[in-house]
């Protein structure tokens, strides 16, 4: 495509929209919904809340249990719609954090974006 | 004969007649009967302190013709005393007297030359303090001391004879009691110019007792004689013997000894005892001889006989006695060529002299002896039936002979010194008890004994020998002050099959033996040292020689074609802190031990051991023992295992401690082990592990490892220092401990790893472990080992691990208690400089904890994604740049049995730095780089680059991170999985345009799909217009970077 005048004036007016986004809105959950043990639908994947901000995690697939001693441990921090996750290693010691955006939570469902895919969850005690 | 003559004899004899006659009836009217009756009893009244009665005394001419006679009826002495078992002292029935009336008549003495006593009673008795009653003539006023008794060279006594004679003597004071019955003598004697004369005895006792009690040793002896019968008869003429005869007789004559309860002690009878002497001679030789006889006899001890029925029935005699001899009364010494004492087959000769004690000499005696060789069978019958019993299952024989002689004085505690070849030839022996029969056993022993005061007494066994089979023993030697202390110097020799000496052994007992031993041992000891097992102050060296020898014990088998035991009592060495009691060494140059049960062979080539124990006899010192072995060369085989040694040294000692509960503790050894030229083999292991030299201090918890040369394939190592709480290891009480330094010029981290798994670990555990855990068969993860703690000080210059070829690693690495640690271990791979701390755990044999903090500086890019495959899979990118750089990953995971990661345990940062990189073209680039207007003539080299980012099971976060190319500065961040699924964010923060572009990266990293995005970063940084959750991804960023980073020395 051949480059004209008018284009490129266009293009000057159309290019600044591309920039401009709304404000992301403020949306917020109660963390005592999440309290509890979840299941990842469709995987042997669970999650475990405690109150006080430390939690649990574990795939049974891979033979670990959530009364394993090797079960990966972490705090959790719930702000607006942002649950952090961060996690420490048992021998090395090197910090994780995970932050993933909730959709959803409720007293039986929870639902949050981990930038790669959305995760649906179940309570399931 | 003419007529005067005839007249003048008549005229004579009929004048003698007339004197005889007138003399007759003189006699007849002067000394009657009644008259001399009384005139004796008046006179015995006045010089006998006692009271007497003589009831008839008569005085006749013709019963005693030609001597005057008295004969004396019915007299009897009283003299009563307290306690004496009669107050009569004296009782005769008759006694007649002929006195020499010419003598009288000539010289007036009074000559006694005939007596005859008939059926007398005595009773003598003296009491305890010495008061007898036969002392019943009135002292004498005469005090002047009457001349010396003098041998009178006129001696004529015609007849004495005493019949019926009974006699008691019971002496208070010596506790003696003796009765005799019934004693006769027949007795004449004359004697002229004190140089000639003959006599004649005849004695006979029907019954004698005899009875002496000892207060002091509370026993009794007593003695008793039947029909006693003593005969003597001879002459002298001119001072010269003729036929002197003696004969003595006794139907029984016994002795005993009675305790205090009469029980008898020992006793003796003979019985039939004849003997005779004859002897002739002057007053200077005297020949004769003595024979005695003795058919039967009895002899016990305690109650029990010790000459049986069979010994008494042997012979006509049960002990012959003949000795010729010659007397010589100048020299007073007593000699004999031929003695002859014949007790059954036995026969003693005996040939010599006894001096007789005189002033200038004491008793002499020089005689030799010899016995005829006997058999010893022929007197095993005669063995008293006290010990029969032990006869019952027994047979011995041998002839055996002595020879010897009798030499030396009689002089207060010297006696003459008795010496005796003892000869034993043809024996044989065996009892039911000892599976053995020995044969041809001959001893030639050569016995001194000298019983004087100070007197050395000894044995010099020559020679003792035995055989049995093909097996012969030997023993010689000394026994000296045999005595006293018994010392005893011999020495043993012998061959014998070990085969044939397993019968003595119980059949209880697993073992079996053959070989032929040969036996070499001298010992120098007491019979105090034996009997008081005083082990320690005897003297014993020596040893055994075993060829061929094969041995059993349970299932253990030893053979070998030599096998040399020694002994050394005491011990030379003194490698104790207590003098060693003795040295054992065992030698031999082949040791073939098998253990089937256990499928396992040991072969010693040249072995040496010797073993110093210390006094094991004293039970206030603890056993201990020096200990030094020597093997030129060891083959060991267990089960599938092999070990071949060469050149072990071991020594040290132990010392028992029974308080202790733990073997080893037990024993508490201290020893310096040394080996050199060591294989080992086992299937576990694909290469042999080679030992160049091996040198080690134990004791008990702890040892020293001063050298360890080790070669394993290619890999060598170098180790030192030390190991502690091994045995209580090994007994799963306690954990084991060490510290090591190892130096190793090329090490295989992966073959040590397949070594060690699962070490400290029972095998059934183990395997109930793996099938719990569902562990596939083809995987076999290394198993940390159990209660372990060992401290590696490595220095390797290259090293094989996991594949990876490293060099110039050093640094610690540690094994403590399931975890393996590697700590901050630093070395150089390829171009790169490395550190790595690692952690493997292993809880579960398919769920194993690997966490590994890794640092690689100046690196080639290239290279880490070659080296570190998965740095590809956490930044993708990477692969688009060229240069060098740094990389420093934190990360934890837990592996399945194959040691494949469990992605939902994956845990870890990451960064990476790198300069003057340089972007590699490519399709993804391109792309980006016309999204982002890159100018065509764009330089493509990075200033610098600081990647941070961390992985969360499969998901990776990177962190923004700035790129400079050129004119252009980009802000890149984003996620992925493992999956390869993306979402990135790039944003130009500086370019030569006055525009603010983003594009983002979504989809598959391997077919992305790029578009504008929206401009997220502008601010990010400058921390005065960054937001909250800006900062807070700059403080992640910054953390990661720091905790990586602060693990680089």
């Amino acid at each position: 495509m051949k480059w004209s005048p008018m284009r490129g004036l266009l293009a000057l007016f159309i290019i600044p929209f591309c920039f401009v986004s709304c404000d992301k809105s403020e949306v917020s959950f109660n963390s005592s919904d999440l309290i509890g043990k979840w299941k990842e639908n469709g995987s042997s994947t669970y999650w475990r809340y405690d109150s006080g901000g430390s939690g649990l995690t574990w795939d049974e697939s891979e033979d670990v249990s959530e009364d394993d001693e090797t079960t990966m441990r972490f705090s959790w921090s719930l702000s607006e719609d942002v649950l952090q996750h961060v996690f420490s290693g048992d021998e090395i010691h090197q910090a994780v954090v995970q932050d993933y955006t909730i959709l959803e939570l409720s007293n039986t469902s929870l639902r949050w974006n981990t930038g790669l895919k959305t995760v649906t969850l179940s309570k399931v005690n | 004969m003419n007529k005067w003559l005839k007249i003048t004899l008549i005229s004579i004899g009929s004048l003698l007649g007339l004197f005889f006659v007138v003399v007759a009836i003189a006699c007849w009217l002067v000394f009657t009967p009644s008259r001399l009756t009384g005139i004796v009893n008046s006179l015995s009244d006045k010089f006998i302190d006692s009271e007497t009665h003589f009831e008839n005394v008569d005085f006749s001419l013709f019963k005693t013709f030609p001597n005057a006679g008295i004969a004396v009826s019915d007299f009897y002495v009283v003299n009563p005393m307290d306690g004496a078992p009669s107050d009569t002292l004296l009782c005769v029935e008759q006694l007649t007297v002929g006195l020499n009336v010419m003598e009288f008549l000539r010289h007036g003495n009074i000559q006694v030359r005939q007596l005859v006593l008939n059926n007398a009673d005595a009773n003598i008795f003296i009491d305890a303090d010495g008061n007898n009653n036969f002392s019943i003539f009135p002292s004498s006023e005469d005090t002047t001391e009457g001349e010396p008794f003098r041998m009178p060279e006129e001696i004529d006594i015609q007849s004495i004879t005493i019949c019926g004679l009974n006699c008691s003597y019971v002496d208070m004071q010596n506790v003696i009691v003796t009765d005799v019955k019934d004693l006769s003598l027949d007795l004449s004697f004359s004697l002229q110019e004190a140089k000639t004369g003959k006599g004649n005895i005849k004695l006979n006792i029907e019954h004698l007792d005899f009875c002496q009690t000892d207060d002091s040793l509370q026993t009794s002896l007593v003695a008793t004689l039947d029909n006693f019968a003593l005969k003597t008869s001879g002459t002298v003429t001119d001072l010269s013997l003729g036929n002197i005869s003696i004969g003595i007789s006794a139907d029984s004559l016994g002795f005993s000894q009675l305790s205090q309860e009469k029980n008898e002690l020992i006793s003796t009878r003979l019985y039939d005892f004849n003997s005779h002497l004859k002897a002739k001679g002057d007053l200077h030789i005297v020949d004769g001889s003595v024979d005695l006889k003795l058919p039967k006899a009895n002899l016990a001890l305690d109650g029990s006989a010790l000459i049986n029925d069979a010994l008494c029935s042997s012979q006509d005699n049960l002990l012959e006695l003949s000795v010729p001899f010659t007397f010589n009364l100048d020299s007073m010494e007593f000699s004999t060529e031929q003695m002859t004492v014949a007790l059954d087959q036995l026969k003693l000769l005996l040939k010599g002299v006894v001096s007789l004690s005189r002033q200038d000499r004491p008793m002499q005696m020089n005689i030799d002896y010899a016995t005829n060789a006997i058999s010893i069978r022929h007197f095993l019958p005669y063995v008293p039936d006290l010990y029969s019993d032990v006869l019952k299952d027994l047979s011995v024989d041998a002839k055996l002979s002595l020879d010897g002689k009798v030499d030396g004085y009689f002089s207060g505690d010297t006696l003459p010194v008795v010496t005796c070849d003892i000869m034993l030839a043809d024996g044989d022996f065996s009892y039911a008890g000892i599976p053995m029969d020995l044969k041809q056993i001959s001893a030639n022993i050569a016995a001194r004994i000298d019983a004087s005061k100070n007197g050395l007494s000894n044995l010099n066994i020559k020679k003792i020998q035995a055989s049995y089979r093909h097996n012969t023993i030997s023993l010689n030697g000394r026994v000296d002050d045999l005595m006293g202390k018994m010392k005893i110097d011999a020495a043993l020799k012998g061959n014998v099959s070990l085969d044939e000496i397993m019968p003595f052994l119980p059949d209880s007992l697993p073992l079996s033996a053959k070989g032929t031993s040969s036996i070499d041992i001298k010992v120098k000891t007491s019979m105090d040292q034996l009997t008081q097992m005083d082990i320690k102050n005897m003297k014993m060296d020596g040893g055994v020689t075993v060829s061929n020898l094969e041995v059993s014990y349970d299932s253990i088998s030893i053979i070998s074609p030599s096998v040399q035991v020694s002994l050394d009592l005491p011990s030379q060495h003194s490698r104790l802190k207590t003098p060693e009691l003795a040295d054992i060494t065992i030698s031999s140059s082949h040791l073939d031990v098998n253990m089937p049960a256990s499928q396992a062979n040991v072969i010693l080539k040249n072995a040496y051991f010797s073993v110093g124990v210390s006094d094991v006899m004293n039970a206030m010192s603890p056993i201990s023992a020096a200990l030094k072995v020597s093997v030129e060369n060891t083959e060991m085989h267990y089960d599938s295992i092999d070990v071949v040694v060469e050149d072990l040294h071991l020594a040290g000692n132990v010392t028992h401690d029974s308080a202790q509960s733990n073997i080893i503790y037990q024993w508490n050894p201290s020893l310096s082990v040394a080996f050199s030229r060591t294989s080992l083999f086992m299937p576990q292991m694909p290469e042999a592990l080679r030992l160049a030299s091996f040198q080690f201090d134990y004791m008990p918890g702890h040892c020293e490892i001063a050298e360890a040369d080790i070669h394993w394939g290619l890999s060598d190592y170098h180790l030192s220092g030390t190991v502690d709480n091994l045995e209580d290891w090994l007994d799963q009480t306690k954990q084991l401990y060490a510290k090591v330094n190892l130096v190793s010029s090329y090490t295989d981290v992966d073959q040590i790893m397949d070594l060690v798994s699962g070490m400290g670990s029972d095998p059934d555990t183990l395997e109930a472990m793996r099938q719990e855990d569902h562990v596939s068969p083809d995987a076999n993860p290394f198993i940390v080992p159990r209660d372990v703690n060992i401290d590696f000080n490595t220095n390797i210059k290259r090293c094989i691990a996991l594949g990876n070829d490293l060099s110039n690693l050093s640094g610690s690495v540690s094994v403590r208690d399931g975890k393996v640690v590697l700590d901050q271990v630093g070395f150089a791979c390829r171009a790169a400089r490395m550190q790595l701390t690692g952690i493997y755990k292993s809880p579960r044999p398919n769920h194993l904890y690997l966490g590994v903090d890794f640092h690689l500086l100046d690196i080639q890019i290239d290279e880490l994604i070659d080296m570190v495959p998965f740095v590809d899979t956490l930044f993708p990118m990477l692969a688009s740049f060229d240069g060098q750089g740094d990389f420093h990953l934190a990360i934890e995971t837990y592996l399945d049995a194959k040691y494949q990661p469990k992605v939902s345990t994956l845990l870890g940062s990451t960064a990476i730095s790198g300069k003057d990189l340089v972007v590699l073209p490519g399709e993804t680039f391109n792309t980006m780089a016309k999204y982002l207007m890159f100018n065509k003539k764009t330089e493509n080299k990075i200033d610098s680059l600081d990647v941070e980012a961390t992985l969360f099971r499969d998901r990776i976060d990177v962190y923004p991170f700035l790129l400079s190319i050129d004119k252009y500065q980009v802000c890149v961040s984003g996620i992925h999985s493992l999956d390869n699924a993306c979402n990135y964010h790039l944003e130009l923060l500086r370019s030569p345009l006055p525009l603010r572009l983003a594009i983002d990266v979504k989809g598959s990293l391997n077919k992305p799909q790029i578009g504008l995005g929206k401009v997220i970063y502008n601010d990010l940084y400058n921390p005065e217009k960054t937001d909250a959750i800006k900062t807070r991804t700059l403080e992640i960023k910054k953390m990661v970077r720091e905790a990586l980073e602060s693990n680089v020395k």
